[in-house]
């Protein structure tokens, strides 16, 4: 094998060079970078909330004032985090993007629980019902007749075109 | 013409790389990741073929993919459908995956194509799962003809298949469907015994021939109905696997004397008995589909793929039984292996292109030595900036010095070539110790591999000597056969064996070998080539010339739960960890003596999760 193949591989599956610890002055730097993202993320998200908010006081709120309350709540929470984001970006507001995070996993998951049962309960359900009834059966369950002689399935008469490759079923 | 091959999303993913027709690379992501079995997409195993190759991801000019999602997902929902309303929360669980990832098999690999910075091929070709297998098994074989046999798990709806192959053409003529699978069969016994599915099954075959097959007759008459050729329907009121997430129920528990074994409580007569009793089932279904394979091929070799394929002492039966002339089995024979499938499939089948007739007899896997390799230069570089204690040494000495460690008794870690593709170590990143020490399977065992007693070691010799130590006549270069060590080498019996401690009963002598000899007087064999890795010839030769035994232990370099090592600095990790005394890295030799105090934050024990 040639050097810059072995050089290539090294650099691409073990980098242990760049692997290496960081001295003191690469580890402070690399909080502080570490910070200042999390702070722009922090105040992207608060420009976003504040403008959502804005749309629900000014606009829905000048015709609904009972919707302007949804406006100051969804600018509290939009100040809170770009202020948390400021003043603790690794610590108050990385917390805080945690625990969205776990809200959001369990709002997936709950959607999921909630949205998926119905389909398995007025699809798959009833069509079992109704190919129990027609003795259709496609996992062949029952202990079979000993008279077959064979479960193989003859696949040799089937014409196997190179198109089928390109195709996902 | 570039084609990758990716296999994904269910265990072992892998990736292989072949440039018109000839294998380039592959290998487990596992290897990278350091997640054992890992089932993500492999980007850092596509990183590495395409970096081995010298290529970008643009030059590529198609991706195989190991099979066709939607009619897997099809499969999924008539599962479903047939067992409406159990099987919901299985349901909940596994259709949400599938709609959020595992149908966008295109968008997962035009995403990592984004990430590298490159447009993806304009061809993605979607072989069948078995016909992946197959080609993994038939293309790089040594034969122009053959009958192919696949049998795993499950794939689309295929659970075995007999192809009949010829050339460049490769047709499936017989299959198997789901959920009748002889894959997950031994699945079941390997999780009602107690071990991981998909990990433990090797375990299971191990386990077996410290039992009796006194509940073969029961399987036959009340679990599985097995035809003369091979085929057969399961008795499916006794499985879980299709609406629940265990494999096996109640049902099974009450015909076999009681619930599944927890993972690691005390191994019982019960289920060696068991281990055995489906072993001796699973070898007679084998050797029913090989005799049935070849009437209706008329071929004259066979050449075996899918996790089943991986059964050795199974393979050791098939070839004993001559059915075949020759036999030929995948090193890759699991679902790994379907990435290097996948793109030969697509290489010859959808590109048409010919397979030329193989030369001097040889395989074209090249020993299976497909992964990344670490040069001298390198690994001096990393030893020389961490401050470990290394000696280089030149071939021979290399060698010699190896050997007189082995004869020395020492247990050495061996990194050094290009790492093995599929789940053997054979002889690049392995462990390896002297195969007639007496103590030396419950060293290897307990202080270095930190895995279960019972598990026996498998031997590495030399390809010429190989007659000389066991009862066969045919190499075995990947590990994948099973045989009897030759009867003038072995001791007899010391009275009835079964009623003796498990622990007292691995470790009575049995021959002359004792490393490598199981309690039913057979060994895992691997023989070593000259021509397919010097280096580990090298070192069996001197030990050869050091003790008159060309013959040394061979087990991967690994500790339980963790993928085989691929890095240099995984194997220095791994060989602190443990009580090795030398490792091998490239020409370097380093001794445990004479390295740094070794510290580490955590417990490393709780960093892989038991297989």
């Amino acid at each position: 094998m040639g050097s810059d193949t072995s050089k290539r591989v090294a650099e691409t599956v073990w980098n242990w060079r760049a692997a290496k610890e960081p001295t003191p002055e690469e580890a402070a730097q690399a909080a502080v970078d570490h910070a200042a993202e999390l702070r722009k993320r922090g105040v992207i998200q608060a420009c976003i909330g504040l403008t959502i908010a804005a749309a629900f006081y000014f606009g829905l709120g000048a015709y609904y004032p009972k919707w302007k309350i949804v406006g100051i709540i969804g600018a509290s929470i939009a100040s809170f985090i770009g202020l948390s984001a400021l003043v603790s970006p690794t610590g108050l507001f990385a917390q805080i993007e945690r625990g969205i995070f776990v809200v959001a996993h369990w709002v997936g998951v709950g959607l999921t629980h909630l949205l998926m049962p119905p389909i398995y309960w007025f699809f798959f359900v009833p069509f079992r019902f109704l190919f129990r009834r027609g003795k259709r059966d496609k996992m062949l369950r029952t202990f079979p007749d000993p008279s077959e002689t064979t479960f193989w399935v003859d696949r040799s008469g089937e014409e196997q075109k190179p198109e089928h490759y390109l195709r996902q079923f | 013409m570039r084609i990758l091959g990716v296999s994904a999303f269910y265990h072992d993913s892998a990736a292989a790389l072949i440039d018109d027709g000839q294998i380039v690379a592959a290998a487990q992501e596992e290897r990278f990741t350091r997640v054992k079995h890992d089932h993500e997409f492999p980007k850092n195993a596509m990183a590495y073929c395409l970096a081995e190759a010298g290529i970008r991801a643009d030059q590529l000019d198609g991706v195989a993919f190991y099979d066709k999602p939607i009619t897997k997902f099809h499969r999924i929902l008539e599962t479903y459908l047939s067992c409406a309303p159990r099987g919901l929360r299985s349901y909940l669980q596994a259709v949400p995956l599938w709609l959020r990832q595992k149908l966008w098999i295109p968008a997962e690999i035009e995403a990592v194509f984004e990430s590298l910075g490159v447009s993806m091929p304009e061809k993605i070709y979607f072989p069948e799962h078995h016909v992946s297998h197959a080609a993994s098994a038939y293309y790089p074989s040594p034969f122009a003809d053959a009958a192919v046999l696949t049998v795993d798990g499950v794939g689309e709806w295929a659970t075995s298949t007999i192809c009949d192959a010829d050339g460049k053409d490769l047709k499936v003529v017989r299959e198997m469907h789901f959920p009748h699978s002889l894959g997950l069969l031994y699945s079941a016994f390997t999780y009602f015994t107690g071990f991981r599915v998909n990990s433990g099954e090797y375990k299971l075959m191990g386990l077996a021939p410290y039992g009796e097959p006194i509940y073969a007759d029961k399987i036959k008459d009340h679990v599985i109905d097995v035809r003369d050729d091979g085929s057969f329907r399961m008795n499916l009121d006794l499985f879980g696997y299709l609406d629940g997430f265990t494999m096996t129920n109640d049902n099974f528990a009450k015909l076999f004397d009681g619930p599944a074994r927890p993972a690691e409580s005390t191994i019982t007569r019960r289920e060696m008995d068991l281990a055995k009793s489906i072993q001796v089932v699973t070898e007679e279904i084998v050797l029913k589909m090989a005799r049935y394979a070849r009437d209706v091929t008329g071929k004259k070799n066979l050449c075996m793929a899918g996790g089943v394929a991986l059964n050795c002492v199974a393979n050791g039966k098939l070839l004993k039984e001559k059915i075949f002339d020759r036999l030929w089995i995948q090193p890759a024979a699991g679902d790994a292996g379907g990435a290097l499938g996948a793109a030969l499939a697509a290489w010859h089948g959808a590109e048409q292109k010919p397979r030329p007739a193989p030369a001097n007899g040889r395989d074209s896997m090249r020993g299976s030595y497909l992964g990344p390799v670490f040069s001298d230069d390198e690994i001096g570089a990393f030893l020389e900036a961490k401050g470990y204690p290394a000696q280089r040494f030149e071939r021979d000495e290399w060698a010699k010095t190896i050997a007189k460690a082995i004869d020395d008794q020492k247990v050495i870690g061996l990194c050094h070539g290009r790492m093995e593709f599929g789940p053997r170590a054979l002889g690049n990143r392995s462990i390896i110790g002297d195969a007639r020490s007496p103590k030396m399977q419950s060293v290897m065992n307990l202080k270095i591999k930190y895995r279960e007693s019972f598990r026996p070691f498998a031997p590495s010799c030399l390809k010429e000597r190989v007659a000389d130590f066991f009862e066969i006549d045919d190499e075995s270069p990947y590990m994948l056969l099973v045989a009897p060590v030759r009867e003038e080498r072995c001791i007899a019996k010391q009275g009835d064996e079964r009623s003796a401690d498990l622990l007292e009963w691995v470790n009575r002598p049995r021959s002359d070998l004792p490393a490598i000899t199981h309690v039913d007087y057979s060994a895992r064999i691997q023989t070593v080539d000259k021509d397919v890795n010097p280096g580990y010839y090298a070192i069996i030769e001197a030990f050869e010339a050091l003790t008159g035994q060309g013959i040394i232990i061979n087990t991967s370099f690994n500790v339980r739960g963790e993928p085989i090592v691929c890095t240099p600095e995984d194997a220095y990790r791994c060989f602190m960890r443990t009580e090795m005394d030398r490792l091998v890295l490239g020409s370097f030799i380093l001794e445990k003596e004479k390295q740094p105090e070794w510290h580490e934050k955590d417990d490393w024990r709780t960093e892989f999760k038991l297989d």
